[in-house]
């Protein structure tokens, strides 16, 4: 895979009238050259990458999102492949057939097509091997994040350049680690409740206030099936006072049989009194309900009103520390359950090496290019151990700056190398700032003699502040004032 | 009313308001009604024949003090001679809770019983002279043929325990009534509260009428006593009751609903035994209500349900009205 150009659209228009800028990559050597620092060879080599679909954080100045890229590579079975991105989607031209991609879901999906690699765990670990950042690619040996979050592991690579993905203990492993995070933010809240608890300041976190409160929810509760039945029993006293008024309104007169004549009105109404007074006691009975509750309350509203003066309204610290206490995390138990997975995680990953490490050839082969790599840019088995597993290594502190250096340099080329040898595939070598650590000249050209002699096949794209590297037909392209006029 | 040492004044008044309470239970046929007036201490009870009781009501903070007990006997001795010149009056009562109100330990136990209510002419001869020997002193004058002392244990800051006399009185008037679903707390408190909301004016007067009302009221609550009547299963009655109490009460409260109804059941067979009567009278006539009831959501049966408790509890409340009324002469 090589890159042919980089075009670049303002997704605004702009005042200059000049809203595009076109970069074009020879096939073999090309040197991003500035004389001074900060007008863009980073940026430009990020916006390479960024327009072949990678999560590139944009560098300061230029938000990759603001603009349209169009790249042409040319990648699987030599042929051209046109990259639009916009945002977060990507469009590819091949074969004069357009497909779309959705960014980051399908992005294994779209490089695995342009790089003509099928096994994702391959084509997921490919960007950490050639492309060497100018901030964390120079310290990435064989595992940990090439650049922004995009993660690089020589486990990884190499069970996807061997066929070896195992994935149920791939997946296993992603979620003891998941798991692992949460209990330990889990801990994390244990300690501040401790520590709250610690300094005295949970008083609050069961106070009088929220009790009064609590008891005044209550309250209201009562009331309010009371308050409705009161006012049930006035509308019922009502009536029957609207009814009594509207026949005692006719003036009726009624004949007893004794002869005596009685007039009809609320005395003489059978039963109308016993109804009204019944009533009456029923609104009774159901005041003096609502004013024992009334009282209560009353009482509350009183100690309320007497705490709200004395306390300040809760800050919302006090309000989270509250929140905290209530949650319930028990640290040791925690603790525990951490240990444990961290046990299984470490067993998960023992496995997962040793699923790459039995039996494969490539671990034999990819040391192979290491050692003779370092070899030739001066460095012996002190550095570089002669035993296979060497390339796992995790001791990467000991080693000083350019020897660091040279160390990298050998374990990046010989990835693109081995995953050469192993897919066929020529990817690109992307070295941001080659020169900068310590590195004596000489190393540099060792390493630019390496790269001229042994990967010729393969496109080169240095930034630099020099230009004077040796290669035969390097192309230059030299970046004045800013990158982008736009 | 709880702390008594801090407010004395408070513990008086529920002392007071109390034995007004006791007083009239105990003359609970004949009383019409009662007045409590703070500031001189004095219990009214006015009976149905416009006779009158006057009682002076006197309260030791700690029961156990009696350095001031001759003191209030004399001061309430003062009170009553006056109230004596009345016209009507047939009654005077000087009332306390110090277990020993002659300041007299020989004499204590005449006084030992948690309630004690003994005529002059009862008391031990030495209470009898303690009483004379003030009325020569002070010259006060009137017939000890009226005068009641009586005892009433009320200490405690524990209710159950300050309210124990009242309590059993309570228990009795209700036992009396032949009503035993009322709880005696429920009731008492009610009394209780209706002389605490006139406490800050201090004078308060509650009728017969009032006192005995209440106790109709919570015994017409529609219940499961209304469906004693009618043949339903136990569960489907409560579940009607939980959801339809508003209808009923809404109906069995209504003075045209009520009308009708016991018109109706009063032209109804009136040869018939009374329980039974009204059994086929709830069965035959429940139909000719549903017009005073809007129950469009329901089915058939719950609409029956309905109709039928609302009458049966309008029939009953007509009983149970009458029966109280009736035993308490009101």
């Amino acid at each position: 895979m090589r890159i042919v150009s980089l075009k670049v659209n303002a997704n605004q228009l702009t005042l200059l009238g000049e809203n595009q800028k076109v970069f074009l990559f020879e096939e073999n050597v090309n040197i991003v050259f500035s004389t001074k620092n900060s007008v863009g060879k980073t940026t430009l080599l990020r916006l390479l990458m960024y327009s072949l679909g990678y999560p590139i954080p944009s560098t300061r100045g230029i938000r990759f999102s603001d603009y349209e890229t169009i790249l042409t590579v040319v990648g699987a079975n030599d042929e051209i492949f046109v990259l639009t991105r916009n945002r977060d989607y990507i469009e590819v031209l091949h074969n004069k057939e357009e497909k779309g991609y959705s960014l980051p879901v399908e992005q294994n999906e779209l490089h695995s097509s342009i790089y003509g690699i099928t096994n994702l765990e391959a084509v997921d670990n490919l960007l950490g091997a050639f492309f060497v950042d100018q901030e964390k690619g120079w310290t990435l040996l064989n595992r940990g994040k090439a650049i922004g979050n995009i993660h690089f592991s020589i486990e990884s690579l190499l069970r996807g350049l061997s066929n070896r993905t195992n994935n149920e203990l791939a997946q296993r492993l992603a979620v003891v680690k998941r798991e692992i995070q949460k209990y330990k933010h889990m801990l994390d809240i244990a300690a501040y409740k401790a520590e709250i608890n610690r300094l005295g300041e949970t008083s609050f976190i069961n106070s009088p206030a929220d009790d009064i409160e609590n008891a005044l929810e209550v309250l209201y509760c009562e009331r309010k099936p009371l308050e409705e039945e009161l006012s049930r029993i006035k509308s019922v006293i009502r009536k029957n006072t609207n009814f009594e008024k509207f026949i005692t309104s006719f003036k009726l007169r009624v004949k007893a049989s004794n002869g005596d004549e009685v007039p009809v009105n609320k005395d003489t109404l059978i039963g109308y009194g016993d109804t009204a007074d019944l009533l009456v006691a029923k609104q009774k009975i159901n005041y003096e309900q609502l004013a024992a509750i009334d009282r209560k309350i009353a009482l509350l509203k009183a100690q309320q009103d007497d705490e709200a003066t004395l306390i300040d309204v809760k800050t919302s610290l006090q309000q989270f520390d509250s929140e905290i206490a209530k949650i319930n995390v028990d640290a040791m138990a925690t603790q525990k359950i951490i240990v444990k997975l961290e046990k299984e995680r470490k067993i998960l990953e023992e496995r997962v090496i040793n699923s790459v490490k039995q039996n494969n050839p490539l671990i034999g082969e990819l040391h192979q290019l290491i050692s003779s790599y370092a070899a030739r840019l001066g460095l012996d088995e002190r550095y570089v151990s002669a035993r296979n597993d060497y390339i796992f290594t995790n001791d990467l502190k000991s080693l000083s700056g350019a020897i660091y250096h040279k160390v990298v340099f050998a374990f990046k080329i010989s990835y693109v190398k081995l995953i050469q040898q192993h897919t066929g595939v020529y990817l690109p070598f992307i070295l941001d700032s080659p020169s900068g650590r310590e590195v004596s000249m000489e190393n540099i050209n060792e390493m630019m003699a390496i790269l001229a002699e042994d990967y010729a096949g393969h496109q080169i794209i240095i930034a630099s502040i020099y230009n004077s590297y040796a290669f035969p037909n390097k192309n230059i392209i030299e970046l004045q004032d800013r990158l982008l006029p736009f | 009313m709880k702390s008594s040492n801090a407010m004395p004044s408070a513990f008086g008044w529920d002392f007071q308001s109390n034995a007004a309470i006791m007083l009239m239970l105990k003359n609970i046929v004949k009383a019409s009604k009662v007045k409590v007036e703070g500031q001189s201490e004095d219990v009214e009870i006015t009976f149905t024949d416009g006779k009158m009781l006057l009682s002076q009501v006197k309260a030791v903070v700690k029961p156990d003090d009696y350095s001031h007990v001759k003191e209030k006997l004399e001061a309430g001795l003062r009170t009553l001679t006056n109230a004596s010149k009345l016209a009507d009056v047939k009654q005077l009562v000087f009332v306390t809770n110090s277990p020993n109100p002659f300041n007299d330990t020989t004499t204590m136990f005449k006084f030992s019983s948690p309630l004690n209510i003994v005529p002059f002419s009862e008391l031990p001869t030495a209470c009898q002279q303690t009483i004379s020997d003030i009325c020569t002193s002070k010259e006060y004058d009137f017939d000890t043929a009226l005068l009641t002392v009586c005892v009433m244990q009320f200490h405690g800051e524990n209710e159950d325990e300050r309210y124990k006399v009242l309590s059993t009185l309570t228990t009795e008037f209700l036992n009396n009534l032949g009503v035993h679903k009322i709880s005696t707390n429920q009731l008492l408190t009610l009394w209780q509260h209706s002389f605490a909301v006139n406490a800050s004016q201090l004078t308060t007067s509650i009728t017969k009428k009032r006192m005995v009302w209440p106790v109709i009221a919570i015994l017409c609550e529609v219940g499961e006593d209304d469906a004693e009547l009618v043949d339903y299963d136990e569960s489907d009655v409560v579940e009607i009751l939980q959801k339809y109490r508003s209808v009923i009460n809404n109906n069995s409260e209504n003075f045209e609903f009520i009308s009708r109804v016991l018109s109706d059941n009063n032209e109804f067979h009136p040869e018939m035994k009374s329980k039974e009567r009204t059994k086929k009278f709830i069965e035959d006539n429940w139909e000719n209500y549903k017009d005073f009831f809007d129950l469009k959501s329901a089915d058939s049966t719950t609409i029956e349900m309905v109709i039928q408790l609302t009458v049966t509890n309008v029939l009953r409340s007509r009983k149970v009205i009458a029966e109280i009324k009736g035993k308490v002469k009101l």
